[in-house]
């Protein structure tokens, strides 16, 4: 179910209903959203919940077994019973036949005649995300560093619950599950706070990424011609506003939907455009994923522990790997280790060339960050390298006489919202949209929150499909 | 922070712009009704019945020429079926004729209106796949899908602001839409830009039908006649050696599922629906009928009418050019259905 769907609003308001009516206690609420997360993920594909199902049994009961188990062997193999169950999932849903297709050009390159039919196997909604959220748990379980959920319920209502089971924010076992053990209620002011952020989310989603910017990065991306510079810069930064807009609006649904039942969720995005840096960068975009990666790939592969060549390599495969949690692709890949050659030459920069940053350096950092941020989603967008190629061949005006396919109002259109929005996260990048809320006049807020709405009911959104649930 | 305040301000301005927003649209009538849209929704609820139909059912397939010059109530009067309605508009009807033959048994007769271009010559192309993409829904959609546009169409039957296509035409009301009109006419771009006008809206049996200020003002003819000028000798140039060999393989291809469907006792019937010679000049221009029509006719060996031979078929006058207003429409229908009765290949069932 969509967030930006008609049935999810009837959902939604059934679900809250019965959340606050008196009928349940409790534990009857929690059994309800339960219920509600696995209808709100079965009326995509009913089969497909049998997967949550496996998931959410086997890590609970790898779990339970590293709560008690003191045999350090027997420790390792519940841990890698959860590993192989969830990656195993990862591997043949999501990769299988990106693994088929890459053996298939080994065997030819090695001169053996080998030929597979694609498995043509349907991608799980939101697996990469699930299966990461309940991978920490056992991690975590195996470490130490968390106690194992209270009771079954409250341990697949983590796994299960609908806001963020689709497309995150991954959220770790010890800031969930313990909101689960005692009642909760939002108050007032959380509920229609809730109802705003649903609301940015939404206006994000429907209005900027699906009716202002997808056209134009469809178009570009599209184009089997060789580009004019302006176009595929223009296509570039659509793209990369539209992918902030549509991954930033999901995150900001959900934590508005779980804050309307009572439930926080941590916050995945802050102004990322914004950043100086990339390492800032990646404390600012997906963090829950981010930081997934840091404490679950980075760390064990050695982090910054074993000097600086291996620091250096642990980044690049943490990064290599990041890119290809996004979708089986090279392209992917190639997306992953150019933010990984940005990480590594921004230390090598800290360490060789260090320089401070001002209120007057910054913005030039900023916009710096931002365009080299922009190159990378050439590789994350287009399906092929001769795409992508061709478009950085056009950006940096290596070729002459490339098409104009964009009309001057697209150009400006764009150009205007990208400008926007790199503003807006420029003046809010050391603040949050609660503080400016608060020094806001009610009426203000108001007039604000009414364009939304109005702009969200005309754009009669077709009901697009995020994109990150394909990740 | 007062949030009820800002929540209660927010409701009341919203309340009072979209009333506003729809009361300003339901002042003219004359461009704008409240109807349901003729999406992949719409079209999967039809192509479901094809699941159950037998060998006394009729499917329509076709573009937009079949779903205005068909009216299903009259052809569901005059002989006693309804059919279910296939054709769809801006879409050629390959893909959805492959997915009859080749997933269903189908064994009925299929009444499959041609317009030229869009059988010989959208084979593959962008066109093509947004066919493919309505049949991919229909196989595919998810309850949710299901559930949602079950709530969609009481506000898409009464509310006018809600007026949008997929096409996204010039004329319609989402924002997408709205925003789409805004162009700064500086020749940057070389492409030709064609402001597709909505010029009907459509029943739940999605039978097309005219807006009725098109029928008889000059002014709104004229709108929609000057885009075709501006596109259609684009679209249709000169009959050429590659034009021969992309219409070939079309005969070629149509030709295989024919016989298949033929094979399992299904009939079919070609339609060639009339067009004005404004339009008819580039078609004949492209596609000369004696190089396309009688050849694929005389390849497939079907049961054919093209509206130069027969009276009733040519003898309504086209306001656009391409379709027909929702008046012919009944009586085209009416006399069609005769035709085709008095030569055998329906049945009457009433």
């Amino acid at each position: 179910m969509l967030f930006n769907s008609l049935s999810f609003v009837l959902f939604l308001i059934i679900v809250l209903a019965l959340y606050y009516t008196k009928l349940f206690n409790w534990t009857g609420k929690k059994r309800m959203l339960l219920l509600s997360s696995y209808i709100f993920y079965g009326m995509w594909n009913p089969p497909l919940v049998i997967l949550l199902w496996i998931s959410t049994i086997v890590d609970w009961t790898a779990g339970k077994k590293l709560a008690v188990e003191e045999n350090q062997k027997k420790r390792k193999m519940w841990l890698l019973l959860s590993m192989i169950v969830n990656l195993g999932f990862l591997a043949f849903f999501k990769y299988g036949d990106f693994f088929l297709e890459n053996f298939v050009i080994l065997m030819n390159a090695f001169g053996i005649d080998f030929q597979a039919q694609p498995m043509d196997i349907i991608l799980p909604m939101g697996i990469s995300f699930y299966t990461f959220q309940t991978m920490s748990y056992t991690i975590d379980m195996y470490k130490r560093k968390i106690e194992p959920a209270r009771t079954f319920l409250d341990f697949a209502l983590y796994v299960t619950f609908f806001p963020q089971l689709v497309a995150g924010p991954i959220v770790r076992a010890k800031e969930l599950i313990s909101q689960f053990y005692e009642e909760k209620r939002a108050t007032t002011n959380q509920f229609i706070w809730g109802l705003f952020l649903l609301t940015i989310g939404l206006f994000q989603k429907i209005v900027l990424a699906d009716t202002l910017l997808a056209d134009t990065s469809d178009t570009v991306f599209g184009s089997d011609k060789l580009l004019h510079g302006v176009d595929a810069w223009i296509g570039t930064i659509a793209f990369s506003g539209q992918i902030f807009f549509d991954f930033a609006g999901y995150s900001t649904c959900a934590i508005g939907i779980a804050l309307m039942l009572g439930i926080i969720l941590p916050d995945n995005f802050k102004y990322p455009y914004a950043s100086l840096g990339f390492s800032d960068l990646w404390k600012r975009w997906h963090i829950s994923l981010s930081s997934w990666l840091k404490d679950y790939l980075y760390i064990p592969l050695g982090g910054n522990r074993h000097g600086i060549t291996r620091m250096y390599v642990a980044l690049m495969l943490t990064m290599l790997l990041g890119g290809l949690w996004h979708g089986a692709e090279w392209t992917f890949i190639v997306w992953g280790g150019l933010h990984g050659t940005y990480l590594i030459l921004e230390r090598l920069q800290r360490r060789y060339l260090p320089f401070e940053i001002t209120k007057w350096n910054g913005m030039f950092l900023a916009f710096t960050t931002f365009s080299c941020v922009n190159i990378t989603w050439v590789f994350f967008r287009a399906r092929s390298f001769e795409t992508a190629w061709n478009m950085i061949k056009s950006m940096f005006y290596m070729q002459t006489g490339g098409e104009k396919i964009l009309d001057t109002f697209t150009i400006l259109k764009v150009s205007v919202i990208i400008a926007i929005m790199f503003l807006c996260h420029w003046f809010m990048r050391n603040t949050s949209m609660k503080e400016v809320s608060l020094k806001t006049s009610p009426y203000v807020l108001g007039i604000i929150w009414a364009i939304m709405t109005f702009l969200i009911i005309i754009a009669q959104g077709s009901g697009e499909q995020f994109i990150y649930f394909q990740f | 922070m007062n949030l009820k305040t800002s929540l209660i301000t927010a409701l009341a301005l919203s309340i009072i712009a979209l009333t506003l927003w729809e009361f300003y649209w339901r002042s003219k009538p004359e461009y704008y009704i409240a109807y349901l849209e003729d999406d992949r929704n719409l079209w999967a609820e039809q192509r479901l019945k094809v699941e159950t139909a037998t060998s006394k059912d009729i499917i329509l397939l076709g573009a937009s020429r079949t779903g205005y010059n068909f009216n299903t109530h009259i052809w569901e009067e005059t002989q006693g079926i309804k059919p279910i309605n296939l054709s769809a508009n801006g879409k050629p009807p390959g893909p959805f004729f492959e997915d009859i033959v080749n997933n269903t048994t189908f064994n009925g007769t299929i009444v499959f209106g041609v317009t030229p271009v869009a059988v010989f010559l959208f084979n593959g192309g962008d066109r093509w796949q947004t066919a493919k993409n309505w049949i991919e829904h229909y196989y595919h959609r998810t309850n949710a899908q299901k559930l949602g546009f079950l709530l969609s169409k009481p506000l898409q039957q009464y509310l006018v602001m809600l007026t949008a296509s997929e096409a996204k035409s010039y004329n319609d009301l989402d924002l997408k839409s709205l925003i789409n009109t805004i162009y700064i006419d500086d020749g940057r771009s070389k492409h030709n830009r064609f402001n597709l006008v909505n010029i009907g809206y459509n029943d739940e049996d999605r039978n097309l039908i005219m807006i009725p200020r098109l029928t008889n003002n000059p002014m709104y003819q004229k709108e929609i006649t000057d885009e075709w000028d501006k596109v259609i000798p684009f679209v249709l140039t000169e009959y050429s050696s590659d034009v021969e060999k992309e219409v070939s393989k079309a005969i070629d291809n149509l030709s295989v599922l024919i016989k298949n469907f033929k094979a399992r006792g299904g009939k079919i019937i070609f339609i060639r629906h009339k067009a004005e010679e404004g339009w008819n000049k580039y078609t004949k221009r492209m596609l000369p009928r004696d190089k396309v029509w009688d050849k694929f006719i005389k390849t497939v060996n079907c049961p054919s009418y093209h509206f130069e031979d027969y009276e009733f078929m040519s003898k309504h006058t086209l306001p656009e050019w391409s379709h027909m207003n929702a008046e012919d429409a009944k009586t085209y229908t009416k006399d069609l259905v005769i035709k085709l009765i008095a030569d055998g290949h329906l049945n009457k069932h009433n």
